[in-house]
C-alpha cells in the first residue's frame, strides 16, 4: 500500500460507542484500510462488542461497558492498526455485475441526464455501465451502496421535487453520484434504470447476496425482455 | 393459529413489534431498530415473567385495542393512558392476567409518547436477522415488516415463569415531564464547533414536529460551528443519541432507524437516557448537560445493577 495513514482519531460516543476515524477523505486506500482493521477488530473481539459498523473512512465499535473497559478497547484498535499492512482487504473483493435495464419503462429520466450533459441516451447508457465502481459503503437504506467512480460526463442535479416512490431496483443518478434504491422507496435521483434483481433479501445469507463493501460493481445493460425473464425467475426462487 | 392470543380490534396511531433491536447489520445499511424506550419494554418484559429481550408491542401516541383469545399475563408500561380491561381500570406498570373473550383498550396518552405491552413468553413472530424488531422503511421484522392493523392476528409464547410481584415499586418508574434533562459526552466532533460546542448546553431547545424513531429534530438558538468546519463531513456510522448539527445551527438527535450521518456530531446522549427520547413529543423542552465518558460509563452500569435487583425483586416467590 502506498498510502501513508496516520494513527486513527479515536473518540467516545457516549458509554457504548467508539468511533475510530483514519481521515477526511473518500479514498479507495483509506476505505479498505478501514475495512481491514475492522474485520481484524472483529476477529479479536467477540462477546463483548454488539457491533462493528464501517463507513467510507471510519468505524464505529458499539460495545456493552459492563463487559469492556474503553482503554482495552483503544489499546485493542490501536494493535489492530499497528500490524503490517498486508493486503488482506484487496484480495478479498471481487467484483459483482448488476444487470440493468435502460429502456424508457424504466428510465424516466434518462433523456434529461442526456439533455443536460449533452448527450445522447445511447452515451449515457455507453458511460454508465462502461465504469467500474467502488462500492465504499452500504447504508441510508438496507443494501443501498455508496458508489466512487461516476463518470464526470453524468453528473446531473436532483430532481427538484423527490418522487413520492421509487420502485425497488431503480438506478440513479444525484449529482456526482450514481447508485441502485435496493428497496420502495422515495427519492430524488435521476433514474436512468432498473435492475431486475432483489439486492436485500432477509431470508438470504447474507441478506445483501449479491455485494459487499469494497468490492467493485458494474452495470451490465440487458433488454427489457431479458429484464422480464430475470424478474420472473427471481420472484420463482422464493 | 394455536398461538395466536390476540386479535387487534383497533391498532392505534403508529403500533410495531419490538426488542432490544437488530444489532449486527448496520455495515450493510440495515438499521438497529428496537424500542425507543428501552427501559419501559425491559421493564415490561420481566412484569410479564420474560427475558428483558423479548417482543414488546410499542404503542405511538393513540394505544391499540385488543381481542383476548388465549390465558395469558400481560404487562403495560410507558407513557401514562387508559388502560381498560373489560370494565375494569388497570394501573400502567402492572400485570395482570386475561381470559378469551376479555377487551383491552389502552387510549391517548395523557404524558408521554410511547406504552409498552408485554405478554408471558413474548409476542412470537419470527425472528429476522436476529431480531423481532419491526423496520417499517424496509418492510422487514416484527408483524410482516408493518405496523399493525385491524384484524390481525398476534400470537404469543408460553409463559415460563410467573413472577412473584405484579407491579413495579414507585422508585422504578421513571419520571416524565414536558422538561427532559439529558446527560451527554461531547464529541466525537466537538471540535468542529464553536467554543468545543458549548453553546448546546447554555440553553433548552424544544422537540420539534419533525420526531419519529429516525431521530428528533430541535429547535432552539443557533449552534455555530466553528470557522474552519466545512459543516459537512464524510458520511460515517451513527449510534443513537449522536446529535448532529447541520449547517443551519439546529441540533437532530439521531435514534434508531439510520446507520450513517453526514453532519458532525457535537455530542451523544449517553445509552440510560435514550429510554427518555422515547417518551418526549413535539412542544416538550429538552435540557442538555456535560458529563465526562467515565461519568456516563458509571451511569451505564449503575443502571443495569439496578435493573437486576429490580428484576430480582419481581421475581421473587412470595
Amino acid at each position: 500500500m502506498s498510502l501513508k495513514i496516520n494513527n486513527p482519531r479515536i473518540s467516545h460516543c457516549a458509554d457504548w460507542g467508539l468511533l475510530v476515524e483514519f481521515g477526511e477523505r473518500i479514498d479507495p486506500e483509506l476505505n479498505a484500510w478501514t475495512r481491514l482493521v475492522a474485520d481484524r477488530l472483529r476477529q479479536c473481539l467477540t462477546d463483548s462488542v454488539l457491533e462493528v459498523v464501517t463507513a467510507y473512512s471510519s468505524f464505529l465499535v458499539i460495545y456493552d461497558p459492563a463487559l469492556l473497559d474503553t482503554e482495552a478497547l483503544r489499546k485493542t484498535v490501536l494493535a489492530c492498526c499497528s500490524e503490517k499492512k498486508e493486503d488482506e482487504a484487496f484480495q478479498l473483493s471481487s467484483t459483482a455485475e448488476i444487470p440493468v435495464c435502460y429502456e424508457p419503462e424504466y428510465a424516466p429520466d434518462i433523456e434529461d441526464v442526456a439533455r443536460f450533459n449533452n448527450l445522447t441516451v445511447e452515451e449515457v447508457i455507453d458511460i454508465h455501465s462502461g465504469t467500474e465502481y467502488l462500492i465504499y459503503m452500504l447504508g441510508f437504506a438496507p443494501g443501498f451502496p455508496y458508489l466512487g467512480g461516476l463518470d464526470q460526463r453524468l453528473h446531473t442535479p436532483r430532481l427538484d421535487t423527490p418522487r413520492k416512490l421509487l420502485p425497488a431496483g431503480a438506478v440513479g443518478i444525484a449529482g456526482s453520484q450514481t447508485g441502485i434504491y435496493p428497496l420502495a422507496s422515495p427519492g430524488g435521483w435521476r433514474i436512468i434504470g432498473r435492475t431486475p434483481l432483489q439486492l436485500f433479501d432477509a431470508g438470504k445469507k447474507p441478506p445483501v447476496p449479491y455485494y459487499a463493501p469494497g468490492d467493485k460493481l458494474k452495470f451490465k445493460r440487458i433488454s427489457s425482455r431479458e429484464f422480464q425473464r430475470m424478474a420472473g425467475e427471481q420472484s420463482h426462487g422464493k | 393459529m394455536a398461538n395466536d392470543t390476540f386479535l387487534v380490534l383497533d391498532p392505534g396511531t403508529f403500533t410495531t413489534i419490538q426488542d432490544l433491536g437488530r444489532f449486527g447489520y448496520q455495515t450493510l445499511g440495515v438499521p438497529i431498530s428496537g424500542a425507543m424506550d428501552a427501559y419501559s419494554a425491559r421493564a415490561a418484559n420481566i412484569l410479564a415473567g420474560n427475558s428483558p429481550t423479548s417482543a414488546v408491542l410499542e404503542m405511538t401516541i393513540r394505544g391499540c385495542t385488543l381481542a383476548v383469545m388465549r390465558n395469558a399475563r400481560v404487562a403495560l408500561t410507558g407513557a401514562r393512558a387508559e388502560i381498560r380491561h373489560n370494565s375494569i381500570q388497570r394501573p400502567s406498570w402492572s400485570a395482570f392476567e386475561v381470559e378469551p373473550g376479555d377487551l383491552l383498550r389502552i387510549s391517548q396518552v395523557s404524558l408521554g409518547c410511547r406504552i409498552y405491552m408485554a405478554v408471558g413468553g413474548g409476542f412470537e413472530v419470527p425472528l429476522i436477522m436476529g431480531s423481532r424488531s419491526t423496520c417499517t422503511q424496509a418492510a422487514l421484522g416484527g408483524f410482516r415488516g408493518r405496523t399493525l392493523q385491524k384484524g390481525d392476528f398476534l400470537p404469543a409464547g408460553h409463559a415460563e415463569k410467573i413472577p412473584g410481584q405484579n407491579a413495579i415499586p414507585g422508585e422504578f418508574i421513571p419520571e416524565m415531564g414536558q422538561d427532559t434533562k439529558l446527560h451527554c459526552v461531547p464529541g466525537p466532533q466537538d471540535h468542529m464547533f464553536r467554543d468545543k460546542g458549548r453553546d448546546l448546553f447554555t440553553s433548552p431547545y424544544s422537540v420539534t414536529q419533525r420526531a419519529d424513531r429516525r431521530g428528533i429534530r430541535l429547535e432552539g438558538p443557533q449552534i455555530q460551528h466553528s470557522h474552519q468546519s466545512p459543516g459537512a463531513i464524510v458520511s460515517e456510522p451513527i449510534l443513537p443519541g449522536n446529535i448532529q448539527v447541520p449547517a443551519d445551527g439546529q441540533p437532530i438527535i439521531l435514534l434508531r432507524e439510520q446507520t450513517a450521518g453526514g453532519y458532525p456530531k457535537i455530542a451523544t446522549v449517553v445509552s440510560t437516557d435514550l429510554s427518555k427520547l422515547g417518551q418526549v413529543i413535539p412542544g416538550d423542552s429538552i435540557t442538555f448537560l456535560s458529563v465526562t465518558a467515565q461519568k456516563a460509563r458509571d451511569m451505564n452500569l449503575e443502571e443495569q445493577e439496578r435493573f437486576k435487583s429490580l428484576q430480582n425483586m419481581l421475581w421473587q416467590e412470595t
